[in-house]
């Protein structure tokens, strides 16, 4: 082989290798690095999950455990001290057999030294207690803790699995597709020749389309799935972790309770609570300390005077805090940190985005909504997701018993009689044959439909909106009077709801609502153009009830452009801002 | 130790020497012995204590730094905190966890050494007075000995009169010590030995207080965040189908996968 022909190959193999590199740089989409992203924090949640696993099973095999074990030593160290048969030693027997047979001779009987031990009945009865509770607890805890430990053992165990075939997975796929990459790499080559193809390289070509046809199938299948399963995975897994969070934190919870319950059950047998108040409680810290403090002086002032009896070459040991302890305490302390350094175990998540962690890229809620929501403290009812806002009880605004608006005026020039369904509900069909006389039970029927439906206001403004007994039977009368004297003349045999207004004096009845609007907005432009601008503040809420009045809120300033005098009603009118609205508005409501 | 230390302690080595040989009569009191061993035993005991009180402390810290490690590895699924407001349960669980292992972990030290390690290890100090009687009572009783041993050798041999007469003024003289010491240590022992009930169980009580005081504290920092959780969740913790949910996820990913 020439050196030219080696220095041609080395070129053409050089640049193939260039040209893998940038092609897979180009072929580096940005779905590559989002299953990039989805490989690595599935992996730090294996992790995660396991460390949790772990330390979770250490906590009860080992914490807990150890916690207990050292309280119970404590317990029995001061029951062999101050409790129950307490400074019994070996041998004891033989001391007290030897007092038997000395006092046998004697002729005074001298205590015998089993009852010289002035122990005291009620602290031997603490210990006791004491030591029962703290075995009790022990075994439900430490047996709780384990059985917790151990399903989130399995549940745990079974979760990493599936993650783990997910990771197995995103492999294949990786794998699938450089295979893909590399045939189609090959075809490109063969594509870009410029030359003639020879029949070998023709059939090469082929081969290798049909190959690049099967990887891309099978590239794309795997893809397809992939890119299918790894959101819900996610969410699943976000599911799953919040539920461990949710489970342990409930364990925790409910064994503190347990040890706090237990625990106070014996203090407040004990009496060792604090009962100065009226509910004994746990003494605060300070609290504990004085009574120590109470209780141990004098018997330390005791002890001390006598030991200088004893042999008090030495006395300066008595006066010395014991601040010496203190130093030792520091020394021991800053070595049980360093142990812990290396006892403790520590384990972070570490998601490819750091800030927000692993669950973040499909979840997004809406701003705006989510703001509200948490603003407002009504929103605070169960929800899977705990709400970070919990109601404070002056969060709470009960709503206000409004005061109940006045009753509306009369409207005597105005206003016109209204007929209850006209307004609320659907209207009653009017009968042909008992037109004479009302049936009683209809009449209560529609006044209390009325009252059911109508709002609060107009339900109160009873005078004009509802029909008392005695306009009852005016109308009823009237409507007789009419319907006779229209029947003389034709053929109509019902009167129109407009011959039931009652007459309005010199003005002349609108025909109907629409008529009576055009009317009144001349009517009312004519009176705001002579306003002088007086304004009042409404104390209710007001809706209209008839066509012509303005609905205002509680707190509105509303101009007043005319008095009606002795009606008690107002035109007025509030202004916004291009627009104004413009009616009549009842005075009591200012 | 002056030139007479010495030569009291080289006498007193001889003595228990002889007394090993059983050249030597011991003096024995039996109701001191027994109140010795009463002391004795006391005082290991007590130290004893001492060493696990100190103990128990650090296997509070590292449970609560294990819970905490629990808690921390839970929140970092859902990444850093941003500012103040924790975002998950999780992350709240972990703040409120570390806030009980800043705090109440740390109010609790102060008083626990004060009222608990502390006085036992005061006590621990008062042995050594009280040993040192115990030693020169010792010491006293081989003199004692040691003379009676002497006195009884002079009385065979009848030459040496003269020497008798003053051994056994000395004699009278140990004695005497002796027997002093011994009824104050006989009288006093006891009285130390039962004075340690008033003087511990005081500590056992504000051992048993602080207990109480920590666990409420920590189930009460708990128990706030309670409240942020939702009551479904709650009623099924109670109801013990909680676990549930972790097999309702199983079974999803299972189809999942399939």
């Amino acid at each position: 082989m020439s050196v030219q022909k080696i220095k041609s190959n080395m070129n053409v193999f050089g640049s193939a290798v260039l040209d893998k590199i940038r092609h897979h740089h180009l072929q580096f989409s940005n779905e590559d690095e989002i299953i990039l992203h989805y490989r690595n924090d599935i992996k730090q949640s294996i992790s995660g999950l396991k460390f949790i696993v772990s330390q979770m099973h250490r906590l009860s095999k080992n914490h807990w455990n150890k916690l207990f074990k050292t309280n119970l030593k404590i317990c029995k160290q001061f029951i062999d001290l101050i409790g129950d048969n307490s400074l019994h030693f070996e041998d004891i027997e033989k001391y007290y057999h030897q007092f038997d047979a000395w006092q046998a001779e004697e002729t005074v009987p001298l205590v015998h030294p089993k009852e010289r031990q002035f122990l005291i009945e009620s602290v031997n009865h603490q210990l006791r207690n004491y030591l029962l509770t703290i075995q009790q607890l022990r075994d439900r805890v430490v047996g709780e803790w384990d059985y917790h430990a151990e399903s989130m053992k399995i549940r745990v165990g079974e979760m990493i699995g599936y993650l783990k075939l997910i990771l197995q997975l995103i492999k294949k796929r990786n794998k699938k597709k450089s295979n893909y990459d590399k045939i189609h790499n090959k075809v490109d080559k063969l594509m870009k020749k410029t030359t003639e193809l020879e029949p070998k390289e023709r059939k090469q070509l082929e081969a290798l389309d049909h190959e690049l046809l099967e990887a891309g199938r099978i590239f794309t299948r795997i893809d397809e799935k992939l890119k299918a399963i790894l959101p819900h995975s996610l969410s699943l897994l976000e599911e799953f972790v919040e539920n461990i969070t949710k489970i342990t934190f409930c364990k925790q919870l409910d064994l503190y309770q347990d040890i706090d319950a237990s625990l106070r059950y014996f203090g407040e047998f004990q009496g060792l609570l604090d009962t100065k108040e009226k509910a004994p409680h746990i003494p605060q810290l300070d609290k504990i300390e004085d009574l120590w403090n109470e209780a141990v002086t004098p018997t330390r002032l005791q002890i001390e005077s006598f030991i200088s009896i004893i042999h008090n070459k030495r006395p300066e040991l008595l006066d010395t805090e014991i601040d010496d302890q203190d130093k030792t305490l520091k020394l021991s302390n800053a070595w049980t940190k360093v142990t812990n350094k290396v006892v403790d175990k520590n384990h972070v998540v570490k998601a490819k985005d750091e800030k927000n962690g692993i669950f973040t890229d499909y979840l997004e809620a809406d701003a705006l909504q989510s703001f509200e929501k948490f603003n407002n403290p009504k929103y605070n009812i169960s929800e899977t997701y705990h709400p970070h806002k919990i109601i404070k009880a002056d969060d709470i605004t009960p709503p206000q018993a409004a005061a109940a608006a006045p009753p509306l005026p009369p409207r005597t020039n105005t206003a016109r009689k209204v007929i209850p369904q006209f307004h609320n509900g659907p209207p009653v069909p009017r009968r042909h044959n008992s037109q004479w006389f009302v049936p009683a039970e209809n009449d209560s029927d529609s006044d209390s439909a009325s009252i059911s439906s109508a709002s609060s206001i107009s339900s109160l403004s009873s005078v004009s909106s509802l029909p008392t007994e005695s306009t009852m039977r005016d109308y009823d009368h009237n409507k007789n009077v009419s319907k006779l004297y229209n029947s003389a003349k034709n053929e109509i045999t019902e009167a129109p709801i407009t011959a039931e207004l009652p007459d309005l004096g010199h003005h002349r009845v609108p025909a109907n609502i629409t008529e009576r609007l055009i009317l009144l907005s001349a009517y009312f432009a004519k009176l705001v153009d002579a306003a002088d601008g007086t304004t009042k503040t409404a104390k209710f809420d007001f809706d209209g009830v008839e066509p012509g009045d303005l609905s205002f809120r509680k707190g509105d300033v509303v101009s007043i452009a005319y008095d009606l005098g002795t009606s008690k009603w107002l035109v007025g009118y509030l202004k916004g801002k291009d627009d104004m609205r413009v009616g009549f508005v009842p005075s009591n409501y200012f | 130790m002056s030139w007479t230390g010495v030569k009291k302690a080289i006498n007193r080595a001889g003595t228990q020497v002889l007394v090993k040989a059983g050249q030597v009569d011991v003096t024995v009191d039996t109701e001191f012995e027994f109140e010795e061993k009463r002391y004795r035993t006391m005082q290991s005991h007590s130290r004893k204590l001492h060493s696990e009180l100190k103990y128990y402390l650090d296997t509070l810290r590292r449970l609560e730094s294990a819970q905490l490690s629990v808690a921390k590895a839970l929140s970092s699924f859902y990444g850093q905190q941003q500012g103040e407001k924790p975002t998950s349960l999780a992350q709240e669980y972990y703040t409120a966890l570390e806030k009980t292992h800043d705090e109440v972990a740390k109010a609790l030290e102060t008083p626990y050494h004060q009222t608990v390690l502390n006085p036992v290890a005061r006590f621990n100090l008062y042995y050594i007075e009280i040993d040192e009687a115990i030693k020169k009572r010792e010491h006293k009783r081989l003199d004692y000995d040691a003379l009676r041993a002497k006195v009884q050798k002079l009385i065979d041999r009848p030459d040496e009169e003269e020497k008798l007469k003053d051994t056994e003024q000395q004699l009278d003289g140990s004695r005497e010590v002796y027997e002093k010491l011994n009824e104050e240590l006989k009288h006093e022992l006891p009285r130390f030995t039962n004075l340690r009930i008033p003087f511990f169980d005081p500590s056992f009580e504000a051992f048993a207080r602080l207990q109480m005081r920590y666990f409420r504290e920590n189930y009460e920092s708990l128990a706030q965040l309670e409240t942020k959780l939702d009551a479904q969740t709650r009623k099924d913790y109670m109801d013990g189908t909680l676990d549930l949910r972790l097999d309702l996820c199983l079974a999803k990913m299972r189809e999942l996968q399939a």
